[in-house]
């Protein structure tokens, strides 16, 4: 038991039901205290030692009452705070777990493809687990990257990973089949906007998709909600890098994106930071990859040429 | 019919593409300017380049991304949890 706390709890509940402008009302002035030590003389016919006795009595009882709600109040907001605190202190341990599984990796000599996607997964999955702790709903991680296409504005998206649980909910064969591209989706339009205005804010986020009237999405109809999507809130993050020398040319592997089912529960404080630093660390092992994926592709050209 | 979008409303538009991937540069208001100055101010503001994944790599990792969810079974909550979980949300929230 945390005697500490629970004597805290009680010493500022005593203080907060002794305060408020009640007592100010009932006992502010001299005729006010008469009027309520001889309510009971006047109004029950009482006499003057007995109405006195009921007029602390009923004080008694209603400073009694302030104080059991300002407890439940106060026991309550303290729950809530140990409940967030946790929540983000288990965030920081998910997370810790993520970067040390990335760094193991790249370590380890010869760090191939299924240990990159592993480590991409992990952080979704983590990401995932994170933000259905923080915002109490069912929340979806994935990770979009863009690929050869038509080389303009319209250019194509697709999912390199998302969390275990929506690959297997959310790969319908529509969606698949849809071309995802950086024009159709206020979301990647609006961060890119952000990122090319030399904005920090390096994300898009809507915590109202439903009422949002200038929102465009090529995944709606992709699921089975008819013309509808399957999420509320959405936070779409660049993989850019958090700081960069030059800041002329910023280069960007994709988008992290984090959507839930519910309306308004990302804030743009903590989940915009932690998503930051895990797109952050996934702009590393991204480009990484792609540089040992173009070095084997030199070596073997330079190779055939000898 | 899919609502149109001009890419002139986008705010930024391709500076040079091949390949490898696509660079983005901003688009900035005329405002009486001539194309020469207006494209000098757009070529000094931050752009930004989106290397591409091949077509083979994105399937070849995506065949990976299939052996490593595509395996893992996901538990699914009794009543009894959510019950829990439910009357935590109501008393700590």
């Amino acid at each position: 038991m945390n005697y500490k706390e629970i004597v805290n709890i009680i010493l500022k509940s005593w203080k907060e039901s002794l305060s408020g402008w009640i007592w100010k009302w009932l006992f502010g002035s001299f005729p006010a205290l008469c009027t309520v030590l001889l309510f009971a003389k006047n109004f029950i016919g009482q006499t003057l030692i007995d109405s006195i006795k009921w007029a602390a009595i009923v004080i008694g009882l209603f400073i009694f009452l302030r104080l059991a709600v300002r407890i439940i109040i106060n026991s309550l907001k303290y729950l809530h705070d140990v409940y967030k605190e946790s929540v983000y202190g288990d965030a920081i341990i998910r997370l810790r777990d993520s970067f040390g599984k990335v760094h193991y990796y790249r370590k380890t000599p010869g760090y191939q493809d299924k240990e990159f996607m592993d480590s991409l997964i992990d952080f979704c999955n983590g990401l995932k687990e994170i933000f259905e702790r923080i915002t109490n709903s069912n929340c979806a991680v994935s990770i979009k990257v863009p690929i050869q296409s038509s080389l303009d504005e319209r250019t194509v998206l697709k999912n390199l990973c998302r969390d275990s649980v929506s690959y297997k909910q959310r790969n319908t064969t529509e969606y698949n089949s849809a071309k995802h591209t950086i024009i159709g989706n206020t979301c990647f339009t609006k961060t890119l906007n952000n990122i090319i205005t030399g904005s920090d804010k390096r994300y898009y986020l809507n915590n109202d998709i439903p009422n949002s009237k200038e929102y465009d999405n090529t995944s709606k109809g992709c699921f089975s909600i008819e013309n509808d999507l399957p999420y509320k809130s959405e936070m779409v993050h660049a993989i850019v890098p958090l700081f960069n020398n030059d800041k002329n040319n910023i280069k960007c592997h994709g988008f992290v994106c984090i959507d839930s089912d519910k309306q308004n529960v990302f804030d743009e404080k903590y989940s915009i930071a932690i998503i930051e630093g895990v797109a952050d660390g996934i702009y590393d092992i991204i480009s990484e990859r792609n540089l040992s994926i173009n070095n084997n592709i030199k070596s073997i050209e330079s190779a055939k040429s000898n | 019919m899919p609502k149109v979008i001009k890419p002139k409303n986008l705010g930024f538009e391709v500076y040079e593409s091949n390949i490898n991937g696509v660079t983005f540069k901003r688009v900035v208001a005329r405002k009486g300017r001539k194309n020469k100055e207006k494209f000098k101010i757009e070529l000094a503001m931050p752009k930004v380049t989106m290397a591409y994944f091949s077509d083979d790599d994105l399937t070849n990792l995506r065949e990976i991304e299939n052996e490593i969810s595509g395996n893992i079974n996901t538990p699914h909550l009794s009543r009894l949890q959510g019950l829990v979980l439910g009357i935590k949300g109501i008393f700590v929230e």
